[in-house]
C-alpha cells in the first residue's frame, strides 16, 4: 500500500532535506504532498487524505503551533499523525504541542534516521490498529 | 534584562550546526570577511520581551556550498545556486534556537523571526557586527569565511 506524506514548511531547502529523508526510508511512499504554511496545509488537508504529516513552526502566513491547534480543533489530530520538526527547542513548544496529540517533536539539525525510525513507528502503528 | 549569549557559545554552536547540518567543518578565526566582497546575509529576530537579531554572514562561496551540502547535491549547480539564500536563511533559523534557548531558557516559548536574506554590502555589514557584544568569524577547511553576530534589536 502506498502512502501519502505531507512536508509543510517555508523553506525550499528544508522542505527538499525532508522529502528525501523520507524517499529514502524504504517506506512505500506513493506521494509527497507540499505546504509553504500551515494555512496552504489546512487547504490541502481538508481536500486529500494524508497519512502522516512533517511540519515546520516558523512559518509566516499560519505557523505550525497554530495548524496544529487548528488540527485538532478540527478532529485531524485524531486521524492524522503530525511530525513536528523545528528549530525551536522550548520545552514548553515541545509539551504544548505533544499535548494537542502530535505524534513526535523532532528538533533540527534531524538526522534522516530519525525520520525513518518515526514514520516506521507510525506506520506500524496504523498497521496493528487497522488504518494501514 | 538578559545578557548576550557568550562568543564562545555562538561559536560552539554555530561550529556545531555546520557540521551537524550540512557537513562543513569551521574553526573560530580572526579573519574578516573577504574585502571587496559582498557577502549573503541572513537576518531575524529573537523576542521575548526584549528584542535581539541574529545575523550570519557568509562568502558567497560559503552560501553555495552549504546549499550544496544540504540539497545533496554535488558542487555549484545552478540548482545549488539558487537555493543559497535559502540554506542561509535556514541555518540562521536552526542557530536562532539554540540561541533562543541561551538567551531565555527552556521553559517559555521565544518568538523567532522569519529570516530574511539578502547581498548586503560588505562594509556595512562590518560597521554593524562590529556593534555586537557577541560575534565570532569562522573559517571553513575551504577557507571561506563568515561571521556570525548577535545583536539588541536597535543596535543596527
Amino acid at each position: 500500500m502506498s502512502y501519502r506524506i505531507l512536508v509543510v514548511d517555508d523553506s525550499p531547502v528544508s522542505r527538499r532535506m525532508v522529502c528525501r529523508a523520507v524517499a529514502m526510508s524504504g517506506f512505500d511512499v506513493g506521494e509527497i504532498l507540499k505546504a509553504s504554511n500551515g494555512q496552504e496545509a489546512l487547504d490541502l488537508l481538508g481536500k486529500s487524505w494524508v497519512d502522516i504529516v512533517l511540519a515546520d513552526i516558523n512559518m509566516p502566513v499560519m505557523n505550525g503551533a497554530e495548524m496544529v491547534r487548528e488540527m485538532a480543533k478540527r478532529d485531524f489530530m485524531q486521524v492524522t499523525p503530525v511530525i513536528i520538526i523545528s528549530s525551536e527547542r522550548s520545552e514548553k513548544r515541545m509539551d504544548e504541542m505533544l499535548g494537542l496529540g502530535v505524534h513526535t517533536y523532532l528538533g533540527k539539525p534531524f538526522r534522516p534516521e530519525q525520520i525513518k525510525q518515526v514514520v516506521g513507528e507510525i506506520l506500524r502503528e496504523r498497521k496493528e490498529a487497522g488504518r494501514g | 534584562m538578559v545578557s548576550a549569549p557568550s562568543s564562545n557559545a555562538l561559536s560552539r554552536a554555530v561550529i556545531t550546526l555546520l557540521a551537524d547540518a550540512a557537513f562543513v567543518f569551521a574553526e573560530p578565526t580572526t579573519a574578516p570577511l573577504p574585502a571587496g566582497e559582498n557577502p549573503l546575509v541572513a537576518r531575524l529576530t529573537l523576542e521575548l520581551g526584549e528584542s535581539w537579531e541574529l545575523c550570519v554572514c557568509v562568502q558567497d562561496k560559503l552560501g553555495l556550498m552549504l546549499a550544496a551540502n544540504l540539497l545533496g547535491t554535488e558542487g555549484e549547480t545552478g540548482e545549488a545556486q539558487a537555493a543559497a539564500a535559502d540554506a542561509v536563511g535556514e541555518l540562521a533559523n536552526i542557530l536562532a534556537g539554540a540561541l533562543a534557548v541561551e538567551l531565555f531558557g527552556k521553559n517559555v516559548i521565544c518568538k523567532i523571526g522569519i529570516p530574511t536574506v539578502a547581498v548586503e554590502s560588505g562594509s556595512a555589514v562590518g560597521e554593524c557586527l562590529g556593534k555586537s557584544p557577541c560575534r565570532v568569524n569562522l573559517e571553513t577547511e575551504e577557507r571561506y569565511v563568515m561571521a556570525v553576530a548577535v545583536l539588541a534589536k536597535g543596535a543596527r
